[in-house]
């Protein structure tokens, strides 16, 4: 993964947000008193179950809601700054697109409200249907896409002003494994190329593949927090992996020779692939006979205009 | 304003997409056409047009602002409740953009869709008074009476005082005055009573109304002697009497006796010519009734002669404009109440801003008698400040509604009542600069403070 710098992109110190009822009088407390810092290039994740104030920290960090106390900046500026604003992109939980648009219109009007200019605007919109692989359906309204397409609509919604900062609220909820995996590899993509990356989800595997750092949420507090590596490296144990398959007697021999060492049994077991790759790698094999996709085409190309402009 | 544009088409997109505007899109459809074929008037076509122009429009005009207020209050409401202001807010959209672009979308529909009915019912109207149908005299008379715009010429106001302080002081004398009723209350129903003695006329007598032309009349303009009469007893009767005119030399240049009914609108054409190059003249008017009663002319607006300012087609022009820049200021009730409330609450708060502007004359009655008027000889002291709180609300209604409520311009179209377009120009800056802004920098506002992503 790759972490460039140290520049802190977003910060959040002691933030606090109450949520009160009609009457003023507090009722939940989603977000206690939280800090942690975003630095530039980084996938940074927040992960945590229902309800432990993930989407109430995004939204603040976007303007939507405000904190209750506490520091909160995003690119040096406060969150519902329009500057701040002009550099951000947003996915969304859930798709909050207008359905009677089409993908085409759907994109040309949040490209609309950057203020892209026309020509500009249409160039990125055929490299983003083309990379979210849904060129074919650029005049389908998105009120009839299943929810992954619409998922794709939303993600390259949130991409077409060339963000420095992309806040990803469950990418991969409702997408298909293939879905799934093409959003983490453009979301490792995108941090290649220098984007910061705020990623919410509660699917451990999706961010273990491709944060860099998380922060673990429980009842609006941040239980742990820091880079996959040293969360999740068991520095106590060792695992030995061999090169290549060995005869059953040299095998044993090893194991004894480990035994008379350590004085314990040691584990033997087959390595695995993960459920994910083993998908992918039969997708693959029948994508080879079958030519016409019924969904989304894959594409494996981040739109270029997402290149040009590294911060 | 791309962003604003941005907003502004998805503004009218919702709003043609609404089952309610639609709803009411439909209905106004029919009034455009079922209207002026079902309602008959009084039988004449004068009556037939100004059906017409007065409620086949009166009720176009009252569905488009049913409908604007619907898809106002729906633009922010619902983009609130939908959760899709969350995405555009999350963009560089400042809130002054939000409520400009959703208002602007609003107006280009009611643009639209208001030019498209001022223009069926000017084109039928056009249909119905086509030359083939009409006699050269009757064609005229509607060119005059009906197809044109006057200017209302009040007559020169008299100097009262001097009566206004001889019916005080005699009131005085004669121990009229109740002693725990104000003066200038006294004051101002005296000089009520003696205005409309200046303005009254007993059997077998004549009064005279002096007026100062304002402009030389043109040969070929006509000009409308425009009247409404009370009676001093209740008379069914059609009233005898005779109008005259008198030039400044005292020469009698034109007369006509009338049969007139009390408490309604006349007018009588005086034929072009009459008053060319005159520079001022008295109108005359003899109460010829056989029986003894006395006729009394409202002194505010029951006399005027109206005289030619400008073509039918401009002055309609006109009242398209302040129509649309009603429907404009209803949508930024709309837009600014969908911003503070849920869609149900922005409506009805939004309805009754309508109603209030509707009934802007009934406010006003409310604010003067809400105050002072106990019932019983010993009010109680909830009663007295219920009443005061009233008072005070009817009054700050007034207050607020009172430069806008007063704008009927199919009512004016109808009369043939000159508009201008300073008044065009007037309602553009309190309408739209001025409650508009007002409304808008409510929205920007609470916008800025409100939360659009908060659990629901």
């Amino acid at each position: 993964m790759t972490a460039e710098s140290h520049q802190v992109v977003a910060e959040a110190r002691d933030l606090v947000k109450i949520f009160r009822d009609f009457w003023h009088r507090p009722k939940v407390t989603a977000v206690n008193s939280i800090s942690f810092e975003i630095r530039r290039g980084e996938v940074f994740g927040l992960l945590g179950p229902n309800g432990s104030g993930k989407s109430t920290t995004i939204k603040m960090m976007l303007g939507l809601l405000h904190p209750t106390s506490g520091h909160l900046s995003v690119l040096d500026r406060p969150p519902h700054d329009v500057k701040t604003k002009s550099q951000v992109g947003y996915l969304a939980e859930e798709s909050y697109l207008y359905p009677y648009l089409t993908s085409e219109e759907t994109l040309h009007f949040f490209g609309r409200l950057f203020a892209i200019p026309s020509r500009e605007r249409k160039r990125r919109i055929d490299q983003l249907l083309e990379m979210i692989g849904l060129e074919h359906a650029r005049d389908r309204m998105v009120g009839e896409f299943s929810k992954g397409m619409a998922r794709r609509i939303g993600l390259a919604q949130a991409l077409i002003n060339d963000p420095d900062l992309v806040i990803l609220d469950e990418p991969t909820s409702g997408l298909d494994p293939l879905g799934c995996r093409q959003v983490k590899d453009l979301i490792l993509a995108l941090a290649k190329r220098g984007k910061t990356v705020l990623l919410s989800s509660h699917l451990l595997g999706d961010v273990e593949d491709i944060c860099d750092r998380v922060a673990i949420l429980y009842n609006g507090r941040i239980q742990a927090m820091g880079s996959m590596h040293d969360l999740l490296e068991q520095r106590n144990r060792h695992r030995f992996t061999l090169p290549e398959e060995l005869p059953p007697d040299q095998l044993r021999r090893i194991l004894e020779e480990v035994k008379s060492i350590i004085g314990a049994e040691p584990h033997l077991d087959h390595p695995r692939v993960d459920l994910e790759q083993y998908f992918l790698q039969i997708i693959a094999e029948a994508r080879g006979e079958q030519v016409t996709p019924s969904g989304a085409s894959p594409s494996q190309t981040l739109a270029p205009f997402l290149s040009e402009h590294v911060s | 304003m791309t962003r604003i544009f941005a907003i502004a088409s998805i503004s009218l997109r919702n709003a043609i997409r609404s089952k309610v505007v639609l709803v009411l899109l439909a209905a106004l459809a029919l009034a455009l056409i079922g209207l002026p074929l079902t309602i008959k008037g009084d039988g004449t076509l004068d009556g037939q047009l100004r059906i017409l122009l007065r409620y086949t429009l009166g009720l176009a005009t009252l569905i488009l602002s049913l409908a604007t207020i619907w898809a106002a209050c729906a633009s922010v409401a619902s983009d609130i409740r939908d959760r899709h202001i969350q995405l555009i807010l999350s963009k560089p959209l400042r809130p002054i953009q939000l409520w400009l672009g959703k208002w602007l979308g609003l107006c280009l529909l009611n643009f639209a869709l208001l030019a498209f009915c001022m223009a069926i019912v000017y084109f039928t109207l056009h249909y119905q008074t086509r030359s083939s149908l009409l006699s050269a005299q009757e064609q005229q008379q509607l060119q005059w009476e009906v197809l044109s715009a006057y200017s209302s010429l009040a007559p020169m106001p008299r100097d009262l005082s001097a009566a206004v302080e001889r019916r005080l002081e005699d009131g005085i004398l004669r121990g009229e005055w109740p002693e725990d009723v104000s003066p200038e209350v006294i004051q101002a129903h005296v000089q009520r009573l003696v205005r409309s003695q200046a303005n009254s006329v007993s059997q077998g007598e004549r009064n005279e109304w002096m007026f100062e032309l304002p402009q030389p009349v043109e040969s070929d303009d006509p000009v409308l002697l425009r009247y409404r009469f009370s009676l001093s007893l209740l008379d069914m009767d059609l009233i005898k009497g005779r109008w005259s005119l008198v030039a400044a030399d005292g020469e009698e240049i034109w007369s006509e006796p009338i049969e007139s009914a009390a408490r309604t609108w006349h007018q009588i054409l005086i034929p072009p010519g009459t008053l060319t190059g005159l520079s001022s003249c008295t109108l005359v008017f003899e109460n010829l009734h056989d029986r003894p009663l006395t006729i009394v002319f409202d002194p505010d607006e029951g006399l005027a002669l109206r005289m030619r300012a400008g073509s039918f087609s401009i002055n309609y022009l006109q009242a398209a404009l302040l129509l649309f820049i009603h429907l404009a200021f209803l949508a930024a009730i709309g837009v600014t109440a969908g911003s503070f409330f849920s869609m149900p609450v922005a409506a009805l708060t939004s309805f009754y801003a309508l109603l209030l502007l509707y009934a802007g004359r009934v406010v006003s009655r409310l604010a003067d008698h809400s105050h002072g008027h106990s019932h019983g000889p010993d009010p109680s002291a909830f009663r007295e400040w219920f009443e005061a709180v009233s008072h005070y609300a009817y009054a700050g209604i007034y207050f607020i509604i009172r430069p806008i409520y007063d704008v009927h311009p199919l009512e004016r179209v109808t009369r043939a009542e000159w508009i201008g377009w300073q008044e065009v120009g007037q309602a553009v800056g309190l309408h739209i600069g001025i409650y508009g802004g007002v409304l808008c920098l409510l929205a920007i506002w609470h916008l800025r403070r409100k939360e659009v992503a908060l659990p629901q």
